[in-house]
């Protein structure tokens, strides 16, 4: 039996990331709303704000409330999946449901993979010559600008990378749907993952023209 | 795609071919701001080669998803499981997407709705507006290309075939993995650029940018100054 019931630990395990979600909703996110407003103005105190395209950066904030909720989780479905009991790994990559997590979790642990990286390489002697330190410099404050807005702006793409592996395996006849919460609360989740980016997508370029 | 060349096939070629050559046409009209910034900035160094790169790279991925659905195709289910072909499907797949966001957010934009600001930057041809957001369609290429891939693997449905065409199409998801890569450094170099201008301490010159992912557009709104001489002018865009 690998379809398995919400039981206790699933629950505590979901209402502590409610907790970590709200707390990045409302400790975080209106400092990374702050943090970008004295940046949009010149040394006269003129606004810059009509550079911008309006919807545009409607859509920067819709995604500043909506990828702490995605992408938690996301992370959570993903993790609980591979609690035991489940199927084999095999079966388990032709779950939807756990596709679309998987990739979230995995473009998000990729992003990080740099960012420790860069971080390894700055506390050596020679990390300030290296690229890394060059190319990543800003990653330097720990959890700075990655909790505010370059993580979100980091997950430009994930939702259509979604999109990319349901379709492969829809049309190649390998889309194994299982009947329980976690498979089709992760289902919900590469939904939303892809209405999200193809609104993002469109408000900017909206904007643009 | 064991089958004749058709004529069919080669006008679907020259139309590729003709829609590649007006893109570096675009590019070499309007990429002018890329150039120039190229001498100071890593960021925009690496747009250029990358900006000639890429459309060739789509065309190629286009052309082989094209020769491989016309019929006689294999089923869906042999193809999908051949790493060059999936590769090729999906960045395929992903310019369509674009194409029909693209038409729709023009035609939103042909709405009389008024987005609050009177000065708000136009980019006055659509050619402008398909260039500059063309850099987050070849990104997020290669980012899908490399799920894709990942999902084949951990699936076990990776199964090459020793053919030119499969191994033209690993050779072509391969460069866009890079691609998204070298993006993805240059990136942060820009942001780096526009921190740096934030950190003065007169306060004499200051960031464009603003919002969420306000950076990552600054950085994209670079590539064509020509087109905005309000910008060219304006006091915080000085190096």
């Amino acid at each position: 039996m690998t379809c398995r019931q919400m039981d206790r630990m699933d629950k505590i395990v979901l209402a502590l990331a409610e907790v970590v979600t709200l707390t990045w909703v409302v400790w975080v996110v209106p400092g990374a709303i702050g943090e970008s407003i004295p940046r949009t103005g010149n040394s006269r105190g003129e606004s810059i704000l009509p550079w911008y395209n309006m919807p545009g950066v409607i859509g920067g904030y819709v995604s500043i409330f909506l990828v702490p909720w995605l992408l938690v989780l996301s992370l959570v479905i993903f993790g609980l999946r591979l609690r035991a009991p489940r199927p084999r790994w095999r079966r388990l990559c032709r779950q939807p449901g756990f596709v679309a997590c998987g990739m979230i979790s995995a473009g998000l642990g990729l992003f990080l993979l740099i960012w420790l990286l860069h971080q390894g390489l700055a506390r050596t002697p020679w990390g300030q010559l290296s690229p890394y330190y060059v190319l990543f410099w800003q990653f330097r404050a720990p959890f700075g600008p990655v909790y505010g807005q370059e993580l979100i702006v980091l997950t430009f793409g994930l939702g259509l990378a979604v999109l990319g592996a349901w379709a492969l395996l829809f049309l190649g006849g390998f889309w194994r749907a299982e009947r329980s919460w976690l498979d089709r609360a992760g289902r919900i989740l590469g939904a939303g993952w892809i209405m999200f980016d193809v609104l993002r997508s469109l408000l900017f370029y909206w904007g643009l023209s | 795609m064991g089958r004749k060349f058709q004529l069919v096939d080669l006008m679907v070629l020259v139309l590729l071919f003709a829609g590649l050559f007006t893109w570096y046409r675009i590019l070499a009209q309007h990429g002018v701001g890329v150039r120039l910034y190229a001498f100071v900035r890593l960021g925009s160094l690496i747009w250029v080669p990358l900006g000639y790169h890429c459309p060739a790279l789509l065309v190629g991925s286009l052309t082989l998803t094209w020769f491989w659905l016309r019929p006689p195709r294999a089923c869906w289910r042999k193809l999908i499981v051949q790493p060059g072909f999936s590769a090729c499907f999906l960045v395929s797949v992903w310019f369509l997407v674009r194409v029909v966001l693209f038409v729709a957010s023009e035609g939103l934009g042909r709405l009389p709705i008024d987005h609050g600001f009177d000065a708000r930057i136009h980019f006055s041809t659509w050619q402008h507006r398909w260039l500059l957001t063309s850099a987050y369609l070849f990104e997020a290429c290669g980012l899908i290309v490399l799920g894709g891939w990942s999902l084949l693997g951990m699936a076990g449905l990776w199964r090459p075939l020793a053919t030119v065409a499969d191994r033209l199409g690993r050779m072509i998801g391969a460069a866009w993995i890079l691609g998204w890569w070298v993006l993805l450094v240059s990136d942060y170099q820009e942001k780096e650029w526009g921190h740096a201008h934030d950190a003065k301490a007169d306060g004499s010159c200051r960031s464009v940018c603003a919002g969420s992912g306000g950076d990552r557009w600054c950085g994209l709104a670079l590539l064509d100054l020509s087109c905005l001489p309000q910008a060219a002018g304006h006091e915080s865009w000085r190096l």
